[in-house]
């Protein structure tokens, strides 16, 4: 657990209960100011029910939710925080110009504050001569720009981005990625709840698996990945690879490449020690590869689920 | 309260921007200017048209066995008198004469016979206009002579009073103040309850409301909704109002309008009438809001809420089939019943207010019930709303709302 001064988000023993169905059982974690953080698990494993929760959406049957400290106040907290929900949309019928102003005010910006952060946000994403038009007359993929502005807008201290690139053409997700590290060296700290492990891998310290609503791992992605085992060991040689059943299994291999998988407790070092005992065989290189949290994923959560993300 | 204020004039300025707001505004008064219009139209038409059959003189024979008909008269309209029926026919029929009238002895029994040339199906009218008037005249100077001829007029003066509780009372003066708050109940419910079904469905099919519910609470939201919808209320009526006081003014007597400032002049303002009549108004609008609010959250679309705009306007009518019962003092288990079930309580009460049908017990009563309800509908319309516009696209059940206390829902 980290140092609790440091917490932006403080989750813990939550647990939430629909009726007599449970969607999550017991599940703490926490998220430090300015790390961007991963939210990861399958459809239906109480990743949004979290985030309602933690948003004051939801009342949690047991447990805490805390946002610096405190429980989520749209009057405080809400205002220093970017929100982009998984189902999300905006009045459609009204003005880009009105409605971003309209948000702004809703996060305590002024009117003029809110109206000049807008027009120079839609100036920098290329909709400068849009700003009066309805927002469906605008293509999906500038509606989605706009989205992203009322997300940031009153510089977040906390950004909340629930499968923030689902349905986000490239020019979008491209723009995404970079409001989230330009968001993050300004010091928001990001929740990211998504699927994408690439994007996770790419951006996250730290990162949380949910499954039946209980924690399957968390920690740095490192530490994920070092905890969850399935490391391998890219080997090339030359002459003749030995078969030591108790030591490794041979996934793949030709005349001058293998992949060894380790037996469970059996440390990468002490295999490569026994491999350079062995005097019919020459090593090139000996790499020792981590799982990718695609891999972990797919592990978790089965390949039908995989397929689904 | 910065919120409240961001989300009143939000709310109010993006429907005061829309022409389909001004158009249904301008309905009402557009279509009274048609209905005058057409008013003024006919009656110029028709007084040019007389002033025509009275240019046109007609050549006219008469038969007159009533002997009302002076010769004073005759003489206005150029007609001499005949004794030979038959003969004055054959005149007309062969063109000689425009036209002959047949006046019987017993004319209150059998019909006047006219006879005429072919003018027009419209223009033949004036034959039939003359011959009555004709009649008309002597009949009226025969009375004027007995000196009947004020109250054959109706012109006739009573002065009545009327005791209740051994005091007097002035019935019509007594039924207007309570009557406006009834006409500002229905029109506002009329006039704004698809506005208050449609107000929260358009965050639901927007997917809007997460967003916009980290920012603000769900009771700022609906408050502010409900507000700026008063207020456009407002602005409706206004706009209603304003050529209807304008044409009062400045073309009553062209329009023929009565005066209503002796009428008005009778208005009795007493408390408790007013104060039951201003309570239900508040309290009914708050139940009626908070049904039409709680409908729009709980369904999909706002297409889907409106159909339920209906049901909700009939159930407002319903007291009015039973309004005999209302205007009588006698009580009876229906009106009962219909005074304190909560949704045919506001019409209820306020129209037996209108015609002091009602004890001041019962009516407090009937009140308190009405605004406890007000109170819980609004909530249960906030819960709805919170709960309703996450399940983005499902319409909610009856069941799913009785049973929200479960859904973990928080209802700030």
């Amino acid at each position: 657990m980290s140092n609790t001064k440091n917490q932006l988000v403080s989750i813990n023993n939550f647990r939430m209960d629909f009726g007599k169905t449970t969607v999550i059982k017991d599940l703490s974690f926490s998220i430090e100011a300015g790390e961007i953080f991963g939210f990861l698990g399958s459809n239906g494993c109480g990743k949004t029910t979290t985030i309602r929760a933690l948003l004051g959406l939801y009342e949690p049957t047991a447990g805490s939710l805390l946002i610096n400290g405190e429980p989520f106040n749209p009057r405080t907290i809400g205002r220093k925080l970017g929100y982009l929900p998984e189902e999300r949309g905006l009045y459609k019928k009204e003005s880009v110009i009105d409605v971003m102003t309209y948000f702004g005010k809703l996060k305590g910006m002024k009117g003029s504050e809110a109206k000049k952060w807008s027009l120079d946000y839609l100036e920098k994403v290329e909709l400068a001569d849009k700003a009066k038009i309805r927002l469906d007359k605008l293509s999906g993929g500038q509606q989605q720009k706009v989205q992203l502005g009322v997300t940031i807008m009153n510089d977040p201290e906390l950004l909340i981005l629930d499968e923030p690139t689902k349905g986000f053409d490239p020019v979008n997700r491209h723009l995404l990625m970079s409001i989230i590290e330009k968001q993050n060296k300004k010091g928001a700290g990001v929740i990211m709840v998504t699927h994408q492990m690439e994007e996770v891998e790419r951006l996250c310290s730290r990162a949380i698996l949910l499954k039946d609503g209980k924690a399957e791992a968390y920690g740095t992605i490192d530490s994920i990945k070092d905890n969850f085992g399935g490391q391998r060991i890219i080997l090339r040689y030359s002459g003749k690879l030995p078969n030591r059943p108790n030591f490794f299994t041979i996934k793949e291999s030709d005349s001058s490449n293998a992949e060894l998988i380790p037996k469970e407790n059996v440390d990468p070092q002490r295999i490569l020690r026994e491999l350079v005992t062995c005097n019919s065989l020459k090593i090139t290189t000996f790499d020792v590869q981590k799982p990718t949290l695609d891999e972990i994923f797919v592990s978790i959560y089965g390949k039908e689920e995989a397929i689904h993300a | 309260m910065h919120n409240l204020i961001t989300v009143i004039k939000f709310e109010l300025i993006r429907t005061v921007k829309k022409s389909s707001f001004w158009i249904s505004v301008l309905a009402t008064p557009a279509l009274l200017a048609i209905v005058f219009g057409i008013i003024i139209f006919a009656q110029k038409t028709s007084e040019s048209t007389q002033a025509e059959i009275n240019k046109k003189p007609f050549s006219l024979i008469i038969m007159d066995e009533t002997g009302l008909i002076s010769n004073e008269s005759l003489k206005q309209v150029n007609a001499s008198r005949t004794d030979d029926k038959q003969t004055a026919i054959n005149s007309v029929s062969s063109g000689k004469v425009d036209a002959f009238f047949y006046y019987p002895k017993d004319s209150v029994k059998k019909p006047i016979e006219v006879y005429n040339k072919n003018d027009g199906l419209t223009a033949n009218d004036k034959y039939t206009l003359v011959a009555k008037n004709l009649l008309i005249t002597g009949s009226t100077n025969a009375i004027r002579a007995s000196g009947l001829l004020s109250i054959a007029k109706g012109n006739i003066t009573v002065n009545q009073k009327n005791y209740e509780k051994g005091k007097e009372i002035n019935l019509l003066g007594n039924m207007i103040a309570p009557a406006i708050f009834l006409v500002i109940f229905y029109s506002v419910i009329v006039l704004l309850g698809n506005q208050m079904l449609a107000s929260t469905t358009e965050e639901k099919e927007n997917r809007v409301t997460e967003m916009l519910l980290t920012s603000l609470s769900s009771k700022t939201l609906i408050v502010g909704k409900i507000i700026s919808l008063v207020m456009l209320g407002f602005i409706q009526i206004i706009t209603i109002l304003t050529p209807i006081i304008f044409v009062y003014f400045f073309a009553r007597e062209k329009l023929n309008i009565p005066d209503i400032s002796n009428f008005t002049q009778g208005i009795a303002i007493e408390f408790w009438p007013i104060f039951i009549g201003a309570g239900l108004l508040v309290s009914g609008f708050l139940l009626f809001t908070g049904l039409l609010v709680g409908i729009g959250a709980a369904s999909p679309t706002a297409k889907e809420a409106n159909s339920f705009f209906g049901v909700v306007i009939l159930i407002m009518f319903i007291p009015f089939y039973f309004f005999p019962l209302l205007m009588s003092s006698e009580s009876s288990a229906v009106v009962t019943g219909l005074s304190f079930f909560p949704l045919t309580a506001p019409v209820t009460l306020m129209t037996r207010n209108i015609f002091g049908t009602i004890d001041i017990s019962e009516a407090l009563i009937g009140l308190g019930i009405v605004f406890v309800f007000g109170i819980i509908a609004i909530n249960l319309a906030i819960k709805i709303f919170r709960y309703g516009t996450l399940e983005y696209s499902k319409r909610l059940s009856l069941k799913t709302i009785f049973k929200l206390k479960d859904k973990n829902i928080k209802s700030k």
